[in-house]
C-alpha cells in the first residue's frame, strides 16, 4: 500500500504530541524527570514479518505490554511494548524503589500498567481530533510473551501497523520500547483520508 | 434510557462491592454507590448532584484533573495505580486510611440524551498490596540469607584447605620421624638388650606401630567426603579388594550382577576393611559370599562368611571407634565411608556359623546399567 509522506508526517506528528503530553504527566506522577522521544515511525501492512523488519526490531520471548483495545471509527488496539527486564527498571525507576528487582509483581504490573496508561491515552487522545464520534474502550491489559503476536491475536483482523520507536529518559538512564498501533484497513483508509482533509485545510 | 432499566442498573451498581461514581462532562456527580457511600462515609445524598472535585478534593490537583481530562477527550479508560495514588477516596474516619490502598479505573462512555460520562470504578486493594510487600520482604530476606551462607560456606571452604594442608603437612613430618624412631628402635632391638629394657623396647615398637596406625587413620578419615561420589560396579569391587596374600585360601563369590552403587572413593577401603575382617576375625574362614537382594525403595547387599561369627554380647559395639582386636578402627571407617552416600550397615550374623553384614543403598544411590 502507498502512503503519502504527508499521512506518515500527519501520524508521526500525532504520536509526538500525544507523547509529549504524557512525558508531562509521567513528570508529575513520579516527581521524576522524564523525556520521552519518538525518534522513528513507521506504517507497514502487517504481518508478522513487517512487524519485526518495520523498525529492525525483535520479538523476545518476554516483552511487557500494555495493551489498550478499542472500536468504532478506528477498530484496533495501541500498546506499549517494552523488553521484560527493561520494563523492571522503567518501573523502579520511577517509583525509587531500593534494590534490584528481577521480576514483575502485582505491584510494579499496576504501576506500569498506569504508566503505559498515560502514554497511551495521551496518544489516543491526540489521535481523537481526528474522529467524528468516540471510540468505545476496553480496559487497558498487561501482557507478557512475544508482543507481535499477542498484538495479532485479538478478535477483530488488523491489517495495518504504526509502529513508533519510543525512549524514556530518566536520571540518565534511556529505556527503549515501542508504540504500536494495529488497526483494520477501513480504519486505517478513514485516518489517512481526514488527515488529508485537515492538511488541505490548512490546520 | 427508560426509568425501569435505569432502576435496575443502579440497584445492580449498588451490590457490588466495588466503589462506584458517575460523573458527566461537567464533573457533576449522578450516580454514587452504596459502597462508596459506605466506605467514604458520604451518602448517596450528599454526593449526588454535586462536583466531583468538592467531594473528592484530589481531582482539584492538576495531575489527577489532567488524567480525568483525557478520559473526556477520547484518550479512552484511565488507571490511577494504588502506587502513585494509595487513596484518593479518603475513607469514612482520618484514622481508616492509614495503610490502605485503592485503585481506580476511570472509563468514559456515552448516554444517550445525556452525552459523555464516566464511570469511576474504585478498588480496595489492601489485602493484595500487602501481600506483595510481604513477598518482596521474604524474596529480599532469601536473598540475604543465601548471600550470607555463600559468603559462610566460601570461609568454610578456605578454612578447611587451611587445616587440611596443616593436617597433611603434620602427618608427613611425623610419619618421618616415626620412621628414624623405629629405626633406632629396630637397631636397639637387633642388639638383644635382654631383661626389662628388652621388654620395654618391645612396648615401644608396639606403641610406635600404634602411632602410624592412628596416622594412617587420621589421612584416610581426612579423604573422606572430600572427592565427589562416584558409580561403583560392586562386583568388581569385590573382585579387586579380594587379592593379595590374605585371601589365598579363600573362595570369595560375587553375585550381585551389574549392580552399581554411589559411593565415595574410599569404598574400596571399606570392602577390603569387609573382606579383611572376614578372613582376620573368622578364624577358620575358607568363604566369602557376597549377593544383592532388591527391595522397593533400596537394594541391601550382603556380606556374609563362614567363619566363627561375631560373638552376641559384642555385636552392638563392633562399628564404635577403638572397638575391636586389632586397630579398632576398621569397621568404624567402613560405616562412616558408606555413610556419606547414605548408606548403612548392620551385622545380622550367627554366632558359630560366620559373620553377615548387611548393607542398604539407599534409593536413588544404586543403578542397574542395561536395566529398565
Amino acid at each position: 500500500m502507498e502512503i503519502s509522506e504527508e499521512v506518515i508526517d500527519g501520524i508521526r506528528e500525532l504520536i509526538t504530541i500525544g507523547v509529549g503530553h504524557s512525558a508531562g504527566m509521567i513528570n508529575e506522577l513520579t516527581k521524576a524527570h522524564v523525556t520521552l522521544t519518538v525518534p522513528e515511525v513507521r506504517i507497514f501492512d502487517i504481518n508478522h514479518q513487517t512487524a519485526l523488519s518495520a523498525l529492525d526490531v525483535t520479538d523476545p520471548d518476554e516483552s511487557s505490554q500494555v495493551i489498550l483495545s478499542f472500536s468504532g471509527e478506528y477498530t484496533g488496539s495501541l500498546s506499549l511494548i517494552i523488553p521484560y527486564k527493561s520494563a523492571i527498571h522503567l518501573v523502579v525507576l520511577l517509583t525509587g524503589e531500593e534494590g534490584s528487582p528481577d521480576e514483575m509483581d502485582a505491584l510494579r504490573v499496576e504501576t506500569l500498567i498506569e504508566v503505559g496508561n498515560v502514554v497511551i491515552s495521551s496518544v489516543m487522545s491526540s489521535f481523537s481530533i481526528l474522529l467524528s464520534s468516540p471510540l468505545t474502550f476496553l480496559y487497558p491489559v498487561y501482557r507478557i510473551g512475544k508482543w507481535v503476536e499477542n498484538s495479532l491475536i485479538i478478535n477483530y483482523h488488523p491489517k495495518q501497523g504504526i509502529l513508533a520507536r519510543t525512549k524514556f529518559q530518566i536520571q540518565d538512564r534511556e529505556i527503549e520500547g515501542f508504540l504500536f498501533f494495529s488497526i483494520t484497513s477501513e480504519s486505517f483508509d478513514s485516518m489517512q483520508q481526514t488527515i488529508l482533509e485537515i492538511m488541505e485545510k490548512g490546520l | 434510557m427508560t426509568s425501569d432499566y435505569a432502576s435496575i442498573i443502579s440497584q445492580s451498581l449498588n451490590t457490588l462491592p466495588v466503589g462506584i461514581c458517575i460523573i458527566r462532562e461537567d464533573h457533576t456527580i449522578t450516580f454514587w454507590n452504596r459502597t462508596i457511600e459506605t466506605w467514604t462515609g458520604i451518602s448517596q445524598i450528599q454526593a449526588e448532584g454535586r462536583v466531583l472535585e468538592d467531594v473528592v478534593p484530589v481531582f482539584r490537583e492538576h495531575h489527577e484533573k489532567s488524567r480525568l481530562n483525557v478520559v473526556f477527550k477520547g484518550g479512552g479508560p484511565v488507571i490511577l495505580s494504588s502506587r502513585f495514588h494509595p487513596r484518593i477516596f479518603p475513607l469514612r474516619e482520618n484514622s481508616q486510611n492509614e495503610g490502605k490502598y485503592q485503585r481506580i479505573t476511570i472509563s468514559p462512555f456515552i448516554l444517550q440524551d445525556e452525552g459523555a460520562q464516566a464511570i469511576i470504578t474504585v478498588e480496595d486493594v489492601t489485602a493484595i498490596t500487602e501481600q506483595v510487600f510481604m513477598y518482596r520482604q521474604i524474596k529480599d530476606q532469601v536473598a540475604f540469607e543465601l548471600e550470607e551462607k555463600k559468603i559462610t560456606e566460601r570461609a568454610l571452604e578456605m578454612a578447611l584447605s587451611k587445616l587440611n594442608n596443616l593436617a597433611s603437612i603434620t602427618r608427613h613430618d611425623l610419619i618421618n620421624n616415626l620412621t628414624i624412631f623405629e629405626g633406632y628402635l629396630s637397631i636397639v632391638l637387633n642388639l638383644e638388650p635382654g631383661g626389662k629394657i628388652q621388654t620395654y623396647l618391645e612396648k615401644m615398637k608396639d606403641t610406635a606401630l600404634a602411632m602410624r596406625r592412628h596416622i594412617t587413620f587420621a589421612r584416610d578419615y581426612q579423604e573422606m567426603g572430600n572427592a565427589v561420589p562416584a558409580w561403583y560396579h560392586v562386583e568388581s569391587l569385590v573382585k579387586n579388594s579380594g587379592i593379595g596374600p590374605t585371601f589365598r585360601d579363600i573362595t570369595i563369590e560375587t553375585n550381585t550382577g551389574n549392580l552399581e552403587i554411589l559411593a565415595d572413593p574410599l569404598i574400596v577401603k571399606a570392602v577390603y576393611n569387609l573382606l579383611e575382617n572376614a578372613v582376620r576375625h573368622g578364624e577358620h574362614t575358607t568363604h566369602i559370599r557376597v549377593t544383592s537382594v532388591k527391595d522397593p525403595d533400596s537394594v541391601t547387599i550382603i556380606l556374609e562368611d563362614n567363619g566363627v561369627g561375631v560373638p552376641s554380647d559384642i555385636k552392638g559395639r563392633i562399628f564404635n571407634k577403638g572397638f575391636g582386636s586389632n586397630t579398632g578402627l576398621g569397621l568404624f571407617l567402613t560405616r562412616e565411608i558408606l555413610g556419606i552416600t547414605g548408606m548403612q550397615i548392620i551385622e545380622t550374623g550367627t554366632p558359630g556359623k560366620g559373620a553377615r553384614f548387611e548393607i542398604r543403598v539407599p534409593a536413588g544411590h544404586f543403578r542397574y546399567p542395561g536395566e529398565e
